[in-house]
């Protein structure tokens, strides 16, 4: 195996070394492109209180192409499909190789806090969403609830 | 033309073709930028230091620097996973694949000859720097860079923000935000493969692309997502070594009593230019702007000394035309298939065929007559692989060439010296 | 060289199974739509022509467990068909399938499915007698 790019070694020591709040990322061992991630829901949004567990993965062209993200853990989100795939233009098209993969973490919090139902990804949701917002985010917290307590991953 | 890195072959300190922090997919035209660089228009590819600590000694740093390797072979030309290629599990393998299969071979050779053509450059390097060491009397090779070189040009290294190695202080700044990047990083950086615009609702499965219709962007800025990404670079007025230089880098000798430094350490923040809809971090990126002490306005993409991404890859228009010309061929193809299915299905018309079975009979025709017969069926994406493979592969042709010529003419030299002799 | 992880590798099948960006003679997808394991697939070949599958539709299933793409896929045809690497249950046998047998990670389902429609037509299997059509194991 090659080594690991200088670039990719100073972003997890800078990762654990400066953790963002809410958010964990490490690399797991057998693999050090391939993190686990947990993102805490932001508190304001129907996620609140809900411990998030993700999966990331640096392909050989990072930077230079975006990491590869998915939700494990179930969640009700109009931009987030059945396999946990996310609908965000900077894992796409607007990545750009001066982000970084706390940015892109960031940008996922920041996704759970302002779902998007007029792009969606999961076209149920984003129906549902749109027909009645009180009841998708009712039907979101529960969710929340259910797969995503912290207790639960304990 | 080149691809490989020569000592001799250095402007200020720098060089010529990339050190080889990202795997060779260099599909940049290597001709314009050698000759940017030379003409001081585009940073030099320095070699980057992994890490940097500003409490070394000077001693210290140049041990370090005197160790480092002219290119990364094992970075540069390392293998990826390999996808594999579905038409060596076919019936009938496409005309293409074959294509395919000698281009693969014929580009391995090419990075096996480039790889050795380099491996002897460093060893060139490394006599010459033996020899150097040892000739206590004779302190100067003319390209190998003198310690006070060094020192001027590391003693202050800064950090890629986009690579997280460090490099003399003297990068290129993005044209719009003033943010630096280094030169190998900015060669990385081009247009998105040609693709169909965005807001239409192409999403359904099956909905034919239109090939006028797909379209090409110029490169955005990393740091601020300006469209038309472009970079100024501001050669350093005290250092002019090498090619088209005042002195070779051996000579350099730092004028006694340096000049105070210039206030290139700035105001920290002093960049506000934010990615909009990104919560960039906390970025060390945006501190540096100002350099040496003026800092200047943002630049249009066609302002004098702005240097493009289209400028070092001039052949995007030529890919997004192929592109184009690739999707109508497969239009046009799938409307031949399927007229030619209709007449199939009228030939076979014996009455054995029973109406169900009748039913694929149409995928199939189309199955084994694109495999025969069309060598154009692969998607477009493949087809840009191709041209991309091709663009390379020309880049490594050229390095060779260009080193068949570089060794005439050092044993023309050879030649000349012994019979002068 | 990095490996890429199980899960992104066959987030990639799936795209390319969805997007219909593969080989035209055979399909497949995910069994259940929100198996968030991605373990559970349906494949489908075509039967090749000049054989006795042409025109034959034949179904399988695929398990991709955790070991794959580092192990090959477990690999069983619901439709009957008579075919030396499988066995009377269905079952492609690793040992008797070179694909499976000579696994390699960057093989993908795609791979599976094309290399055994190759083997219904090669010489030694085209004129097999079959099953009847549409009877299943």
């Amino acid at each position: 195996m090659a080594a690991l790019p200088k670039r990719i070694i100073k972003e997890t020591e800078r990762l654990v070394s400066d953790p963002v709040p809410g958010i964990t990322a490490i690399p797991k061992e057998d693999n050090l492109r391939h993190f686990e991630v947990f993102i805490d829901g932001p508190s304001s949004s129907p996620y609140a209180g809900g411990h998030f567990s993700l999966e990331l993965f640096l392909p050989d062209d990072y930077p230079m192409c975006a990491p590869k993200v998915r939700f494990l853990t179930k969640i009700y989100h109009p931009n987030i499909d059945k396999l946990g795939r996310i609908c965000l233009d900077v894992l796409k098209d607007n990545w750009s190789p001066a982000l970084q993969i706390r940015t892109i973490l960031l940008s996922i919090q920041a996704l759970l806090g302002a779902p998007n139902p007029d792009d969606p990804l999961a076209n149920d949701v984003a129906e549902d969403w749109k027909k009645d917002e009180k009841k998708a985010i009712e039907t979101a917290q529960s969710w929340t609830k259910q797969y995503a307590s912290a207790k639960l991953q304990e | 033309m080149n691809l490989v890195v020569r000592y001799e072959e250095n402007v200020d300190g720098g060089f010529l073709a990339p050190y080889g922090t990202y795997r060779s997919n260099l599909d940049y035209n290597t001709e314009i930028v050698r000759n940017l660089i030379i003409d001081r228009r585009l940073s030099p590819f320095y070699t980057p230091l992994q890490d940097f600590d500003e409490s070394w000694t000077d001693d210290e740093l140049l041990i370090i620097l005197s160790q480092l390797s002219l290119h990364s072979i094992e970075t540069a030309y390392s293998d990826a996973e390999e996808e594999d290629d579905v038409d060596n599990h076919k019936i009938h393998k496409s005309t293409n694949y074959y294509k395919r299969q000698e281009q693969k071979a014929k580009l391995q050779s090419l990075v096996a000859r480039v790889k050795d053509i380099q491996k002897e450059e460093e060893n060139r390097y490394l006599e010459e720097k033996m020899r150097l060491k040892k000739q206590i009397q004779i302190q100067v090779s003319p390209d190998i860079p003198s310690r006070d070189l060094l020192r001027k040009l590391y003693r202050n290294a800064t950090e890629c923000p986009i690579c997280f190695l460090y490099y003399p202080k003297y990068l290129n700044v993005s044209r719009c935000c003033l943010q630096p990047i280094c030169t190998e990083c900015f060669v990385q950086i081009k247009r998105l493969d040609p693709h169909p615009p965005h807001d239409d609702s192409s999403n359904e499965p099956g909905s034919e692309e239109l090939p006028h219709t797909l379209i090409s962007e110029a490169a955005s800025c990393p740091y601020c997502a300006s469209p038309d990404f472009g970079v100024t670079y501001d050669p350093p007025r005290l250092i002019s070594t090498g090619i088209n230089g005042s002195i070779k880098a051996g000579n350099y000798i730092e004028p006694f009593q340096s000049i105070p430094e210039d206030a290139v350490t700035s105001s920290p923040g002093s960049g506000t230019n934010v990615q909009p809809s990104v919560a960039i971090d906390e970025m060390r990126v945006m501190k540096k702007g100002a350099k040496n002490g003026k800092r200047r306005a943002s630049l249009a993409a066609d302002a004098p000394g702005v240097i493009t991404v289209d400028m070092i890859r001039p052949d995007w228009e030529q890919k997004l035309i192929s592109a184009r010309n690739k999707l109508a061929r497969k239009a046009a193809t799938a409307s031949a298939i399927h007229a030619s299915n209709l007449i199939i299905n009228e030939e076979e018309d014996d009455p054995s065929n029973s109406p169900r079975r009748r039913r694929f009979s149409a995928p199939m025709a189309r199955e084994t007559s694109s495999n025969r017969s069309r060598p154009g069926t692969n998607s477009a994406a493949n087809h840009l692989r191709t041209v991309e493979e091709r663009m390379i592969e020309e880049a490594l042709r050229l390095s060779l060439i260009d080193e068949e010529e570089r060794k005439k003419k050092v044993d023309a030299e050879e030649r000349k010296k012994n019979q002068s002799n | 060289m990095s490996k890429i992880p199980r899960n992104f590798k066959l987030l990639e099948e799936l795209e390319k199974g969805e997007k219909g960006l593969g080989a035209e003679s055979i399909s497949y997808g995910l069994t259940n739509q929100d198996d968030i394991t991605m373990t559970y697939w349906n494949g489908t070949i075509l039967g090749p022509p000049h054989s006795t599958h042409e025109n034959r539709i034949y179904s399988l299933t695929i398990i991709c467990d955790e070991s794959y793409p580092d192990k090959p896929p477990k690999v069983k045809f619901i439709s009957k068909i008579n075919l030396p690497c499988v066995d009377n249950a269905g079952n492609v046998v690793v040992s008797e399938f070179d694909t499976l047998k000579n696994w390699k990670r960057n093989y993908t389902m795609e791979t599976v499915l094309l290399e055994l429609r190759k083997s219904m037509a090669s010489p030694a299997n085209k004129k097999l007698a079959q099953p009847a059509e549409g009877s299943t194991f």
